[in-house]
């Protein structure tokens, strides 16, 4: 049965500007605040103090468990702070704070002698790669020896959550040798059966330019395949994904690498070949820059722990009086942030901006469109009622846990019901309600 | 510095909302009633803002008086009721007989439900029910009907005599059948359906399947006469109905299996109302009602299954 790929909708975006998008080069001015914890992942251990001096691409932190990364330093400069803040999802975590100096020292690894998996291995969890979608964990995670038995498909994705976004499509595009030898490279280290690149974005030319690199590499073209996906989703599709490709059915609580399916995207394999090519560790990822308060969009590679005020003197707001607020992460699953200030750390991948539009809440017309669009096909406006009602026991029967956080359903409502959010909040209740 | 105003994702959202998919339905409702006063005289207008002003009344009252609020609701709820109960009676329909329709529409129907989209029944099917259950045989006059003895002038009782001589489908499409304001016109209803439905406010599966549930019915046990299925299915209102008042968003299932058993009890229903005919022009919203009346269970039993469910660990 074709499942998840029929449902949901599809948002156009600012496509277009994005599709001719150059990479544009942003000067940064403030001092970098990289943070130490984001997402699901556990916090970094500070390796700095403040006033040492840093170089670009110097260790400042260490994980402490299996579900925290290394951290570089994104530039020279001297640590001007390390202090518990706030960082831009909303959490509380440690940031370790650097001005910048003129020096252009560098600090990276030393080559590897020999491509063994566990020297690889051993690269990914040092070069400090993090998933750039759903719980944002350190890219090395999901390879960790216990699950590695059942290896069976590698997905990578090169394409990006909703219409607003399009770094990973810009990457496929610009640096096909790198995610193909990238891919190449997790392929090594997770023994999988085959590589299966997922395109949606200008799908013949992405596919054609991988293809023709894939031949230069002399890779085994047997291994490898191409999927052209009918939907993207934002936040935790690699479930979805797992199903469409594999039609395994794992559930949401579970991860697909347990059963075998391994998630990566354009940019993980570009920081991964650049760890173990050209011996870089991983300090900056790929930002889109869209949305209609822009004058115009693009796409930047971003220094961890950029400020998000250095974006904004490059790409100038189109009106100030609509201007309300930006986010990060997508328009579809994004968190909206409440200041210039907010860091952009190298676990996301895009910042955008809406003009200013309010709408009011309306109680529901049972119409049916939520049910209709939900790619996990729960019903939202089920779930939405237990969640004002508090009812979590039977929000729980009919599947909250399920909920991906896409964001489809409060976009097709006529009511304009804040669906995604409350099913959201509800779901992280119930799962640390079972935690604890 | 100006503060920023944060709102939840998503950040876009589809460019509709209640009030827009009602602007939609009401453009189509007061176009057919415009073609039903070009048909069937000015009575029609004189109906509707009878309805109209009735509605409103009972909405005010009803706020005032219980929910202690002045003012009507902002929504465009009642005036959908009002213009479909006009659409819904006979030209000759007594012209207190909306207010007693709106006062069961409005107060029992919607507002004692809780309101706006809180209802089990359709408001404007419920009133009409209940203002020709009250008057009986009288309510058949009602609706205009001639003596010239074309099938098309009055077409319910011809259906319940069995006698379906001389039916001509033209006199359906120019106004010239005795039957509801609304549905005076076929073109009209079709056009009116089908701009709904490319609009997106109502979903084609609906009518649809009512449509051929009721067909096969009238087909099957009338000797598979393809003539007398016709007379079925257009000297009957069921192809407004099922248009405009069976895809109610509130009182009709929303998963699909949900909404072909409630597009068969209609059908099904409507047929056997129809050809007893038990109340004239309300035979098919007394089955409309019925319909209604499964549709929570129906959306309690059956429920989509989510992904995932019923897998223990991963398959
Ligand atoms: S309920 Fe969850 S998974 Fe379904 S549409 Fe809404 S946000 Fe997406
Ligand atoms: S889309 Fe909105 S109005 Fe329609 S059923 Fe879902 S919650 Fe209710």
């Amino acid at each position: 049965m074709a499942f998840a790929n029929i449902r949901g909708v599809f948002i156009r975006g600012s496509r277009k500007a994005l599709r001719n998008a150059k990479i544009a080069e942003i000067k940064t001015s403030a001092n970098f605040c990289v943070p130490l914890k984001y997402g699901m992942a556990s916090e970094s251990k500070p390796l700095v103090s403040v006033g040492e001096n840093v170089k670009k691409g110097s260790v400042i932190a260490s994980p402490i468990d299996n579900s925290s990364a290394f951290i570089y330093s994104p530039v020279c400069g001297n640590v001007v702070a390390v202090d518990k803040r706030i960082n831009s999802n909303g959490q509380e975590s440690i940031v370790i704070e650097i001005e910048p100096s003129t020096s252009k020292a560098s600090l990276y690894f030393k080559p590897i002698e020999e491509q063994t998996k566990s020297n690889l291995f051993g690269r990914l969890v040092e070069c400090g790669s993090v998933d750039t979608w759903g719980k944002r964990l350190p890219s090395y995670k999901k390879y960790l020896s216990a699950n590695i038995r059942k290896a069976q498909t590698l997905i990578v994705k090169l394409y990006d959550s909703d219409g607003f976004v399009y770094s990973n499509c810009f990457i496929a595009k610009n640096y096909a040798k790198e995610v193909a030898l990238g891919a190449l490279l997790y392929l090594k280290i997770s023994n999988c059966d085959e590589v299966v690149f997922t395109v949606f974005d200008e799908q013949d030319k992405i596919v054609s330019q991988l293809k023709n690199e894939l031949l230069n590499i002399g890779a085994d073209l047997t291994k490898i395949r191409f999927y052209r996906i009918s939907r993207k989703y934002p936040l935790d599709e690699e479930h979805l994904l797992a199903k469409i490709i594999t039609r395994k059915t794992v559930r949401i609580e579970h991860n697909v690498e347990d059963f075998g399916v391994f998630v990566e995207s354009a940019q993980t394999c570009l920081n991964f070949y650049n760890a173990v090519y050209k011996n870089e560790p991983t300090i900056s990822s790929f930002y889109t820059i869209s949305g209609n308060t822009f004058k115009n969009a693009g796409v930047v590679d971003v220094l961890n722990g950029t400020k998000a005020l250095d974006i904004f003197s490059e790409f100038k707001i189109k009106n100030k009086e609509k201007f309300s607020s930006f986010a990060l992460g997508g328009a579809m699953a994004g968190i909206a942030q409440v200041s210039f200030e907010a860091e952009l750390p190298i676990s996301q991948t895009s910042l955008v901006s809406f003009e200013d539009k309010i709408y009011s809440e309306l109680p529901c017309i049972n119409c049916g469109k939520c049910t209709k669009v939900c790619p996990t096909r729960l019903e939202p406006m089920a779930l939405d009622t237990y969640a004002e009602e508090k009812d979590f026991g039977r929000a729980k029967k009919c599947g909250a846990e399920a909920c991906i956080n896409c964001g489809l359903c409060s976009y097709v409502c006529p009511a304009k019901r804040n669906l995604a959010q409350r099913i959201s909040d509800m779901k992280d209740n119930i799962i640390m309600g079972r935690t604890m | 510095m100006r503060l920023f105003k944060v709102g939840p994702s998503p950040f876009v959202k589809k460019n509709n909302s209640v009030k827009i998919l009602l602007e939609h339905m009401i453009l189509v409702l007061l176009a057919l009633c415009v073609v039903g006063a070009v048909f069937c005289g000015y009575r029609v207008l004189i109906l509707l803002l009878i309805s109209l002003v009735s509605a409103f009344v009972f909405e005010f009252l009803f706020n005032l008086v219980v929910l202690d609020k002045k003012g009507l609701d902002d929504d465009l709820s009642s005036i959908v009721t009002a213009i479909m109960f006009t659409l819904i009676s006979g030209a000759n329909t007594p012209l207190y007989m909306p207010v007693i329709a709106m006062f069961v529409a409005i107060i029992i129907v919607k507002m004692l439900f809780g309101g706006f989209a809180k209802n089990i029944f359709n408001p404007a099917g419920s009133g009409a029910v209940v203002s020709i259950s009250l008057f009986g045989a009288v309510a058949s006059t009602w609706l205009t009907a001639g003596i010239s003895g074309k099938f098309a002038e009055n077409p319910l009782n011809n259906i319940a005599t069995g006698n379906f001589a001389n039916f001509e489908i033209y006199d359906f499409l120019f106004g010239k059948a005795g039957t509801i304001v609304g549905a005076v016109c076929l073109i009209a209803v079709l056009a009116g359906g089908l701009y709904l439905i490319i609009m997106g406010v109502i979903d084609f599966k609906i009518p649809l399947m009512a449509l051929l549930s009721f067909a096969a019915v009238a087909f099957l046990l009338n000797g598979f006469d393809f003539n007398i299925m016709l007379c079925y299915l257009i000297g009957s209102p069921v192809i407004f109905v099922s248009f405009f008042m069976l895809t109610d968003y509130t009182t009709s299932p929303n998963s699909f299996l949900g909404q072909l058993i409630y597009c068969l009890i209609f059908g099904i229903s409507a047929y056997f109302l129809v050809k007893y005919n038990v109340l004239y022009s309300g035979s098919v919203l007394l089955a409309l009602i019925f319909a209604n009346a499964f549709t929570p269970l129906l959306d309690r039993v059956i429920r989509p299954r989510y992904f995932g469910e019923g897998v223990k660990y991963g398959q």
